[in-house]
């Protein structure tokens, strides 16, 4: 199973499909983990970045300098528009407003056929991201989240999760931040779609429902809705799972539902819980080892 | 098009609109008692629409025995449920959005698991009736469609009277005010919530032995219902029953008539804005109170 094929279909596949989803996700860890809203609409947005780009490109022959902003765009306008009614809700109200909006985006990008290709999907896509640029548009996601983790915003944003009452009491205006952290949601799952769709050549609406949606909400809930680091990993193994199980197609997803049932139910944490991989966490570790290495026999038996 | 073509998009508005209303009653409860979003409920009435084509395939059994049977087995699955995903999660950690999690996975599983047992061949549920399309002047209207209107308010008045006189409804009832106090009142909140989700599964499967009669009987109609009983509930107002009952039959009418003017493929756009608007008028629903989050 190791041969060197092996791994490197498994290294493209990995980069190709797992590292898009997971810039995606990494919007939904924004939304959920940061400020915890809950939304179940997500992955149409990365269908709006990837739509327009596609079709800008398509129809119109605009560079990938044009269409990457014009994608970004978009994304933030629909943000902005289904962000102002959401954040003045409840919180559950988010979550249906957010799935509505998906379920009409996908249904609308299926029937007009004679835009956006219908069902059957748009097809011959200019193919210029390689695996490089999703790999470091990754990893510039990530650092611009932990940075923006740490930051004075998302201080505001954890503060708004764990209690809007007493955030707002402190004068941070909540539903400004709601509708800013929206949008950037929106933004950076439309930025996975451009890349989704230049990576791939072809575009197809099937992926963007509310299941892929809700997948990544229990992505970002199984690693620890406090810990990036977790999202991280957790969106990784959630995605390759199904992947090893290929051999017998029918208990693949049932092997991932069991493995989120146990966690959820065992570990409600998620899995890495609070922790973050970060300097404080490495010196922890550095001490944990060092220590283990210092250790002496003692306390010998006294007769 | 005369009255007449009106007066059938309302009668499959209402029947539409009761089909939503069995699954949405039974969403609404769960809701209301144990205050979450149970995604699973699409699962349960999958495994009901199911188990009762084969019951009724293999028996040969009528309507109503079907329903029955069809109806407690979708209660016990839905025991099962609430032992295996649910009592964990209650006793020990109380954020919300675990059970949201815990549930979409459990609607998952159970429709994997029929997914891949019975999703090879194509199953239909005998029919039932002999001749089941009648006419009345121009009008033509479907047995089926008058059945399970009347299955569903008949099943909802049960409930409601259950929940209104018989001691378990008061139970319930005190559950879905406070849970400390019903403990500290005598009452054995973990059978009693057990009971909650028997009686949400008998009318899960209830709703998708009729799913199964009147649309097609696919593994995948659980979450395409559930996030229909998800609106409705919003509609209605989050976890009232009188609510959801008159927000289905609203939605169920408004889906029928989106579907005659835009197309049967753009229902969800135009359901999307029905709910965007509704919600920016009344955010509270219909029968809902606005109580302020305070967390």
């Amino acid at each position: 199973m190791f041969t060197a094929a092996y791994l490197g279909y498994m290294l493209n596949f990995l980069v190709r499909n797992v590292f898009v989803l997971l810039i995606g996700m990494l919007g939904v860890y924004v939304l959920t983990g940061l400020t915890g809203m809950f939304s179940l609409g997500q992955a149409s947005f990365m269908a709006v970045g990837g739509y327009t780009s596609a079709m800008l490109c398509k129809y119109y022959g605009l560079p990938f300098y044009v269409t990457l902003p014009a994608a970004i765009l978009m994304g933030v306008i629909f943000g902005a528009l289904i962000g102002i009614p959401a954040v003045k809700l409840r919180r559950d109200y988010v979550a249906i407003v957010s799935l509505g909006f998906g379920q009409a985006l996908v249904a609308f990008l299926q029937n007009s056929s004679s835009i956006t290709g219908g069902a059957l999907g748009l097809t011959s896509i200019p193919k210029y991201v390689e695996e490089w640029h999703i790999c470091v548009a990754l990893v510039l996601t990530i650092v611009a989240i932990a940075n923006l983790k740490k930051s004075r915003f998302g201080r505001q944003c954890l503060a708004i999760k764990h209690d809007e009452l007493a955030a707002a009491s402190m004068g941070i205006h909540v539903a400004r931040i709601k509708l800013i952290v929206f949008t950037l949601a929106a933004a950076i799952s439309a930025f996975a779609g451009f890349l989704y769709v230049h990576s791939l050549g072809y575009l197809d609406s099937g992926l963007f429902g509310w299941d892929q949606s809700s997948m990544w909400v229990i992505i970002v809930f199984f690693g620890g809705i406090n810990s990036l680091t977790g999202a991280i990993f957790a969106g990784i193994l959630l995605n390759i799972l199904p992947e090893f199980f290929r051999f017998s197609n029918e208990l693949r997803i049932i092997i991932y539902c069991l493995i989120v049932l146990f966690t959820i139910n065992f570990r409600p944490q998620g899995l890495f819980g609070e922790t973050e991989l970060d300097w404080a966490t490495l010196k922890r570790i550095g001490r944990f080892i060092i220590k283990s290495f210092k250790a002496r026999p003692t306390n010998r038996r006294v007769k | 098009m005369g009255i007449s073509y009106y007066i059938q998009l309302f009668i499959a508005g209402i029947s539409n609109g009761a089909m939503y209303a069995v699954i949405t009653v039974g969403w609404a409860l769960i809701f209301s008692v144990l205050k979450f979003s149970n995604f699973g409920h699409g699962g349960v009435m999958v495994c009901g629409a199911y188990i009762g084509m084969f019951i009724s395939k293999t028996l040969h059994l009528n309507l109503w025995l079907t329903l029955i049977l069809a109806a407690t087995c979708s209660g016990l699955i839905n025991i099962l449920v609430e032992i295996v995903c649910f009592h964990r999660l209650r006793k020990s950690a109380k954020v919300d959005s675990l059970f949201f999690v815990a549930s979409i996975t459990m609607g998952m599983l159970l429709q994997n698991i029929i997914a891949i047992n019975f999703s090879g061949t194509y199953y239909a549920y005998p029919s039932f009736f002999i001749n089941r399309f009648r006419r009345i002047g121009s009008i033509s209207f479907d047995i089926t469609n008058l059945v399970m209107l009347g299955v569903s308010a008949g099943s909802i008045l049960i409930l409601v009277i259950v929940l209104k006189y018989s001691r378990l409804g008061i139970s319930i009832r005190a559950l879905s005010m406070d849970e400390r106090t019903t403990w500290l009142m005598g009452v054995n909140v973990d059978k009693v919530v057990l009971a909650t989700f028997f009686v949400a599964g008998m009318l899960a499967g209830i709703a998708g032995v009729f799913v199964g009669i009147r649309t097609s009987l696919t593994p995948q109609i659980g979450s395409a219902y559930i996030i229909k009983a998800f609106m409705v509930s919003v509609i209605g107002g989050l976890g009232s029953i009188n609510g959801a009952l008159f927000a289905a039959l609203i939605l169920g009418l408004v889906e029928i008539a989106c579907g005659a003017i835009l197309g049967t493929s753009l229902i969800p756009v135009g359901t999307f804005i029905f709910m965007l608007v509704f919600m920016l008028i009344r955010p509270q629903g219909l029968a809902g109170i606005f109580s302020f989050q305070k967390a």
